[in-house]
């Protein structure tokens, strides 16, 4: 079993997440939202905290269930139904906590919720830990780093597009332009950070 | 709501609480009287549950029907479907996997010895059966390659080093002089086009028959030549090889 | 929507007028990332058929019995099943196709065609016509990561290869051969990474909604 304690380069999981691996661009996981949520920078702001809380949360829990649970049983073949019901329940139960105590939170966050649980970045972001033995601490901060790398090409792409939208264009217009946007950042990505080594 | 009979049911929940603090006693020490005290707490719980039992009686008695004794609303009914249902579908839906988990299971370990011995015959020549040689934790360090005639012939090995993108999965064989006999790449995730040509012939015949001093890169004075725009790719290779065979060397 | 339509009509919908990629624009994830070949689109292409069909298959036959309230769950527990069976075949039996899809077939569970069909298709309609629509979803689906496959793999290698090489024995290698076409270009590494993915896509978008534009003005214009 993976320790607690990281054993791995915290800094290297970080760069990975965020930019090497990144989840939209090389990963290719969330591109609904992408898709979707990007017309205005403060709607995918919104996404973007909402997807890195429910992805720091989902592999602060799935871990403990993972390797304390199911690997110890020989039950590792439940692993997808157990995380996608967990994420699942989790999702719903946080949006009842925030609607019935933080109201003003709910309507500029809330909304997004029910958005992640088929959203198969947080899925992957827990399958990925699993698959790559991270240490518990690892594994926290990868969730937390693949959402902030989520979220910054959300912000980069919302801006793009907004600005465009003033003058009058709808980029997303038949998909194409998103599609060449994300190839254009996807380029930059794989071509600068894809040969660092950390 | 109907009242209902509370008293019963508070006394059941009181002797019941107690009776089990009784036999609670009995764990600090089987002296004659723990064991007493057991028993007074077993007699206890009967009676809690006698006094359960009456005041469902007397509940029973005064509304005369047991939909309402025991507070059952078609919600309630309604409820328990659903979860009996949930709880069935889950409950096959594991049995299915179950299943299908054992038999995969079976045919995986076959594929993957399969799988094995192709790989490591492909990396000593002349080998046919593979022996693996286990550290103290039971984890497989190298394996001893025999010819048909079972002839020791070389070692056959795994190893594995970070490349460009992912984890590189090499096998390598060495004979029994500890020269290359062969390399080919089991797993790896670097650049189609250019470092993926660490999976290409061209690049792994040049292994064979070199010697661990030898076993460098060329601008190193070794004898292996890196693949033009992947020079961490090759790299990688060479030195889980030597890293292996320098492992197998100390052994 | 008219009572009757025929078996037939529900399998070509799904290839051409409800494409779950160009058209109703769902499962853009697995259509970018395991397309660097024509193999690999095929082989996720033929995952994603067999839990498509077991999923639209139980949850029609279970349409009755399953409580409103609880079709989620019961939905992502049915497509979950068939998803990590298909997962542990694919381990057990075809070791280089599950090493190339890597967390892509578990992530078929979050697939919004698969949950979607089954919210909005199965869960209403008798079976065969659920079994009509999902085959034609699938081979919906299977035709748009083969032919994202195909062109990033002609372009980035400069050959394609029709035929499954998980496949093949040893000893065919001269089949092998045959079954692959060369193009005499320099092959362009870019289009099997990840940015070529979206090249790829993009270019087949417009082209599709040109010429679906185009046919809608033709039959505008009929009217």
């Amino acid at each position: 079993m993976p320790s607690l304690l990281p054993t791995e380069n915290l800094l290297e999981i970080v760069m990975t997440g965020i930019f090497t691996k990144n989840f939209l661009l090389v990963y290719f996981l969330g591109l609904c939202s992408f898709l979707g949520l990007t017309k205005e920078t403060t709607s995918s702001v919104g996404m973007s905290v909402a997807v890195t809380f429910v992805m720091m949360m989902a592999s602060i829990i799935t871990w403990p269930i993972f390797h304390f649970i199911l690997a110890p049983h020989g039950l590792e073949f439940l692993e997808t139904i157990c995380f996608i019901l967990v994420i699942a329940s989790f999702v719903q139960l946080t949006e009842f906590i925030i609607r019935k105590h933080k109201p003003a939170l709910y309507r500029s966050l809330g909304i997004y919720l029910p958005l992640i649980t088929t959203n198969c970045a947080v899925l992957g972001v827990v399958l990925l830990n699993v698959r790559q033995d991270f240490s518990y601490a690892g594994s926290i901060v990868y969730g937390i780093s693949a959402g902030l790398g989520y979220g910054l090409i959300m912000l980069v792409t919302s801006g793009i597009r907004e600005k465009l939208w003033q003058r009058g264009v709808d980029l997303f217009e038949g998909f194409t332009g998103a599609f060449f946007v994300a190839a254009l950042l996807s380029l930059i990505i794989v071509n600068y950070f894809g040969v660092i080594k950390f | 709501m109907v009242e209902k009979e509370l008293k019963f049911y508070y006394a059941a929940l009181l002797l019941g609480i107690i009776g089990a603090l009784c036999i609670l006693v009995f764990m600090v020490g089987h002296s004659m009287t723990t064991m007493m005290v057991m028993g007074f707490g077993m007699f206890l719980i009967m009676l809690g549950v006698l006094s359960l039992l009456y005041g469902i009686y007397a509940d029973y008695k005064r509304t005369g029907s047991l939909r309402e004794t025991f507070g059952v609303t078609d919600e309630l009914i309604e409820a328990i479907g659903t979860i009996a249902k949930l709880t069935l579908i889950v409950i096959v839906a594991a049995a299915a996997l179950a299943v299908t988990y054992e038999a995969t299971q079976e045919q995986l370990k076959i594929t993957s010895a399969g799988v094995e011995s192709e790989i490591f015959s492909r990396v000593v020549s002349g080998a046919t059966s593979f022996k693996a040689v286990m550290d103290e934790s039971e984890e497989a360090i190298y394996y001893e390659a025999y010819d048909d005639a079972g002839n020791l012939v070389g070692y056959a090995f795994y190893s594995e080093i970070m490349g460009c993108q992912d984890v590189i999965k090499i096998a390598g064989g060495i004979d029994l002089d500890y020269r290359v006999t062969g390399v080919t790449i089991v797993r790896h995730l670097e650049t189609p086009g250019l470092g993926a040509k660490i999976a290409e012939p061209e690049f792994q015949e040049q292994f064979r028959g070199v010697t661990i001093e030898e076993l460098r890169l060329t601008k190193d004075d070794g004898k292996i030549d890196a693949i033009t725009g992947a020079t961490i790719s090759s790299q990688a290779v060479v030195d889980a090889m030597r890293n292996k065979i320098e492992e197998i060397q100390r052994d | 929507m008219e009572e009757r339509r025929s078996l037939s009509s529900e399998l070509v919908r799904g290839i051409i007028k409800d494409n779950p990629v160009f058209c109703l624009v769902l499962g853009i994830c697995p259509t970018l990332a395991v397309t660097t070949s024509f193999e690999n689109g095929l082989g996720m292409g033929l995952a994603f058929t067999f839990v498509m069909l077991g999923s639209n298959l139980f949850i029609s036959l279970l349409r009755k019995q399953i409580p409103s309230i609880v079709r989620l769950p019961i939905f992502i527990v049915v497509i979950g099943t068939f998803v990590t069976i298909v997962d542990m075949v694919i381990e057990a039996y075809l070791p280089p196709l599950y090493e190339a899809l890597g967390i892509f077939v578990p992530l078929i569970v979050v697939n919004c065609i698969v949950i979607g069909r089954a919210e909005a298709y199965a869960n209403r309609n008798p079976v065969l016509p659920s079994i009509a629509d999902a085959l034609g979803i699938s081979v919906g689906f299977i035709l748009v990561l083969t032919l994202i496959g195909g062109i990033r793999e002609l372009l980035g290698t400069g050959k394609i290869t029709f035929v499954m090489l998980w496949l093949l024995e040893n000893g065919q290698l001269g089949f092998l051969e045959l079954a692959t076409l060369h193009i005499p270009i320099e092959p362009a590494t870019v289009m099997i990474l990840p940015p070529g993915a979206f090249f790829t896509i993009g270019a087949l978008m417009f082209f599709f909604n040109f010429v679906g534009k185009k046919i809608r003005e033709k039959r505008g214009r009929g009217d």
